[in-house]
């Protein structure tokens, strides 16, 4: 029997002390499903470094936090970053839907654009088989399905396109955890993008375990974009799980610059024949952040693609951590896999530790990873100088250069222009 | 004589314990089983002074409180460790074949495709009566060999032999890179190794010759737990042999050896290994468990360490030769190349642990798998603080043959300097249908066919090894991989 941490026990009675008060509380399956998860956690607690999956983010910043403080504070209508376009926006306080700030756009016939509460009786098949997965690998979603009580949910019907970009919003004001749970479902052959941002004010949660179920069918597309600025004193995890079937797509960008620690973490699982996944990310680190990005991608049918692309600039004292995992089950054969991940250290106290694992049991194979480290090239640096531009300036150009390369392979399209003006303030800060 | 005197209340005080040995000393091994009576009787036995007694003693006790490592890729049922002889003298040839044509066959065959010559045949194979000195042309060569070596200043001995003639060198440097509490294997191997290499070659002196275990007389049996020191003072030079290209068949399942090596200032230790040990049958029963711990430390400024490997054999390997690049301008490399087959697993890499100024480190790994075989790249490169302008470049590229093998890359790249700069590029794939069609063409059969192209994606490697393991070793991977394919 596991001894949990003082952490993991004050979680739990936490859980404990509040679950009466859940959303969905009364309605037996979904206080099933919270209890097992709760369960499910108890039984691992939250990861340490011993654990290898954990070994370069330390969750000790947890320890600080007191769960049951609630400083339930509303938000500042003005402080929330402008719609990026004319599509839906969903945005969450706290974790809870808030209508009143949402913007439902202009509706299309077989997209529902919702939140999770909201569905609880419309749709229970769907939820209950997302929520199904406790996570007994994952603690953190264990953890997140105990205390999860809304979250969007995106579903299209068949051959359903939405052209325009779905924006969630997801606000951190007041409370101690934050834990929303999403639902990604896309019907065989329809198309869609979502830009996920997170933001918080500066007296908000302190913790953010968000999770993301994803299911992708037959020729469907997502493009799933995310943003996350949380503010420094936040820890901020946010774990993803896609399933991609036959001929169908999941592709996810991250740009990575908030949170004092940060873990995107991805699972792919490429589900059918020819199912392809492309993983990019950005990651900007300064003073003592830790910016964590974890994949798995699990290659389980013939013909499959995955493409993974992931720099970071890391100034000061942070640390960037990146661990990706190419798994190709036996009989994924042709399975084509390429992942990289580089990054620029900008002062002598930041460090990178990076991962970049093959497991491979299928030998009809092309797979090949690839990390680099390092300062900027002198050379670069001496040329721009010798055109008279000072240093400062010189070393913004070319790391914009080296991340806005991840960009432009990934296609960002509108959003490319704010991402990227995001990268400047970062270097100029 | 103190050693002497030594040795004597050594054996007085086994005597007091209530399982002591006191007959036992008398006779030529210890009873099953591991414990502090155990490591004490090897000591005494070897006749070992109290600083080895106590050093082995330290390292038993700090390996009972540790857990048996389950983090490699490797499978295997539970090891028994007191369901083994931990000390047993050199075997009588009672059991042994009266002549080659009582040798297993299959043995014989491989032999014979890998050119062996007949007297080394039977020395390999443990005929009985066979004068080891005959393989190297009688006494004669052996003595040659130590005298040209004792005219150069080179201490090339048993390590067992060191501890009674140089105590004060194997004091000062054992365990100084692999300290007894290292890990579990190397704990266990610090408590009951019985014998081993020891090398020194003093300032400036560049060996002149190739040492190998194959010349080491007076060592066989040196058995499962074996120890090798490596000095290199400055300015010196030194390439050693390990192992052989014949497939060793032995008794003992488990092997848990540790190799140290030391390079002081502009010091070269080039570091050679062969392993064929015995990797069980076709349907993996039986076979070895190497477990082997070999680190090498570049002390002095602009040393260099080099690690070359071709691992062909054992069922299960667990090991990863490192370097710690502790000199301003050291050079660390490994080079390595992995076959397996059947139902072999191997877990093997490096680890490159930079730590001064302009320190640079080179991997080169390749790993085949055919059968059913999982073959994992484990390594690390790590760049400390004060590694100014160090710089590593890794290439691991895994083959596969066949649908049923595994091939995985686990690197670990840690770095904590901007002036350090790491590349690391892997790949996996199988052999190419045009390449094999484009072979087969040309009249080869498809076994040939995949040895030349094996043995091709395997050059770099090869061609670090030194001359005559390199011609071993090309005919080795072909003979690894038959039945890989049809």
């Amino acid at each position: 029997m596991n001894s949990i941490t003082p952490t993991s026990q004050a979680l739990l009675d936490r859980y404990e002390a509040v679950k009466k008060n859940f959303v969905g509380a009364d309605v037996p399956w979904l206080a099933a499903i919270r209890d097992e998860s709760a369960a499910t956690f108890r039984k691992h607690g939250l990861p340490t470094p011993r654990t290898e999956d954990w070994k370069y983010t330390n969750l000790r910043a947890l320890n600080k936090i007191a769960f049951d403080g609630d400083a339930a504070t509303d938000v500042n209508v003005a402080d929330l970053p402008e719609r990026a376009g004319s599509g839906p926006r969903l945005v969450f306080v706290d974790g809870r839907y808030r209508g009143d700030l949402s913007h439902s756009g202009a509706s299309t016939k077989g997209v529902r654009c919702s939140h999770v509460a909201d569905l609880l009786e419309s749709d229970k098949d769907l939820i209950e088989a997302s929520l199904a997965d406790t996570g007994d690998e994952t603690p953190l979603l264990a953890l997140n399905g105990a205390f999860q009580e809304d979250g969007y949910a995106l579903i299209l019907e068949r051959t359903t396109l939405v052209d325009e970009l779905v924006e969630v919003l997801h606000v951190n004001a007041g409370s101690a955890v934050n834990q929303p749970r999403n639902i990604i479902a896309v019907g065989a052959g329809a198309r869609v993008r979502l830009l996920e941002t997170h933001v918080g004010t500066d007296t908000s949660t302190q913790f953010f375990n968000g999770a993301t179920v994803v299911t992708v069918d037959e020729g469907a597309k997502v493009e799933h974009l995310r943003h996350q600025m949380q503010p420094v004193s936040t820890v901020h995890i946010n774990t993803i799980r896609a399933h991609v079937a036959v001929g169908a797509s999941y592709n996810s960008f991250v740009l990575a610059e908030g949170g004092q620690m940060s873990r995107d973490e991805i699972q792919v699982a490429l589900m059918g024949k020819a199912a392809s996944t492309k993983l990019h990310g950005v990651y900007l680190g300064s003073g003592c952040q830790v910016l964590d990005n974890t994949t798995v991608i699990r290659h389980q049918a013939p013909g499959t693609k995955s493409e993974e692309n992931y720099r970071g600039a890391l100034n000061d004292q942070s640390r960037g951590v990146f661990q990706g995992n190419i798994l190709v089950q036996k009989g994924a054969d042709g399975t084509d896999g390429r992942m990289s991940n580089k990054t620029i250290l900008l002062s002598g106290e930041a460090e990178i530790n990076s991962k970049p694992q093959l497991e491979i049991y299928a030998d009809d194979v092309q797979c090949a990873h690839g990390s680099t480290a390092g300062e900027l090239e002198e050379a670069a640096l001496f040329y721009l100088r010798t055109r008279g531009i000072p240093e400062g300036e010189a070393k913004t150009i070319l790391v914009e250069g080296f991340l806005a390369e991840v960009m432009e392979e990934f296609g960002l399209g509108e959003l490319a222009g704010a991402f990227r003006a995001r990268i400047s303030s970062w270097m100029e800060a | 004589m103190p050693a002497h005197t030594e040795t004597v209340e050594q054996v007085q005080s086994v005597e007091k314990y209530k399982y002591g040995f006191v007959t036992d000393i008398e006779t030529d091994s210890a009873p099953k089983g591991l414990n502090e009576d155990i490591v004490r009787f090897i000591s005494a036995k070897k006749n070992e002074p109290k600083w080895l007694l106590e050093w082995r003693l330290k390292a038993f006790a700090h390996w009972l409180t540790l857990e048996e490592p389950d983090w490699a890729k490797v499978g295997y049922p539970p090891i028994d460790y007191q369901d083994a002889y931990y000390y047993s003298a050199p075997k009588t040839n009672e059991d042994a074949p009266e002549t080659l044509d009582d040798v297993d066959p299959e043995l014989l065959s491989t032999y014979e495709k890998l050119g062996i010559p007949l007297h080394e045949q039977e020395i390999l194979a443990g005929v009985k009566n066979v004068a080891v000195d005959a393989v190297f042309d009688s006494v004669s060569v052996a003595t040659t060999f130590k005298e040209t070596l004792k005219e150069a200043g080179v201490i090339f001995c048993p390590i067992s032999e060191a501890v009674q003639d140089y105590p004060e060198l194997v004091q000062q440097y054992m365990g100084s890179v692999v300290p007894v509490a290292d890990n579990y294997f190397a704990a266990l191997n610090s408590a009951v190794f019985t014998d081993g290499s020891f090398v020194f070659i003093p300032k400036g002196v560049r060996c002149p010759m190739e040492l190998s275990t194959y010349f080491r007389i007076n060592a066989a049996n040196t058995g499962q737990f074996e120890r090798t020191l490596i000095i290199a003072e400055d300015n010196s030079y030194v390439s050693y042999l390990e192992g052989c290209t014949a497939p060793m068949r032995d008794e003992n399942q488990l092997h848990a050896a540790v190799v140290e090596l030391v390079a002081m200032d502009d010091a070269e230790i080039k570091y050679s290994t062969v392993q064929n040990w015995y990797p069980g049958d076709e349907n993996g029963v039986g076979g070895i468990y190497n477990f082997v711990t070999k680190r090498g430390s570049c002390r002095g400024k602009s040393s260099k360490i080099s690690w070359t490997q071709v691992e062909t054999g054992s069922a299960i390997t667990w090991k990863y030769p490192s370097c710690i690049l502790q000199g301003d301008n050291s050079v660390g490399e490994f080079y390595s190349v992995a076959i397996t087959n059947n139902h072999q697993q191997a877990d093997t890499g490096t680890k490159m642990i930079h730590l001064g100024k302009n320190t640079s480190s080179r991997i080169i790994s390749k790993g085949i798998s055919a059968g059913k075989s999982q073959s994992t790249y484990r390594g690390l490169v790590k760049m400390m603080p004060k590694a100014e302008g160090a710089r590593n470049y890794t290439q691991c590229d895994s083959l596969l043959i066949g649908k049923d093998c595994g091939a995985h890359t686990v690197p670990y790249i840690e770095s904590r300097n901007p002036s350090a700069k790491v590349e690391h590029e892997a790949t996996t794939s199988k052999i190419a249908d045009d390449q094999l069609f484009y072979c087969r063409q040309r009249g080869m059969s498809e076994e040939n066919a995949i040895a030349l192209i094996v043995n091709g994606f395997c050059r770099d490697v090869l061609q670090e090894l030194p001359m005559e393991f390199a011609v071993e070793a090309q005919k080795l991977v072909g003979i690894s991989l038959e039945g890989s394919v049809g």
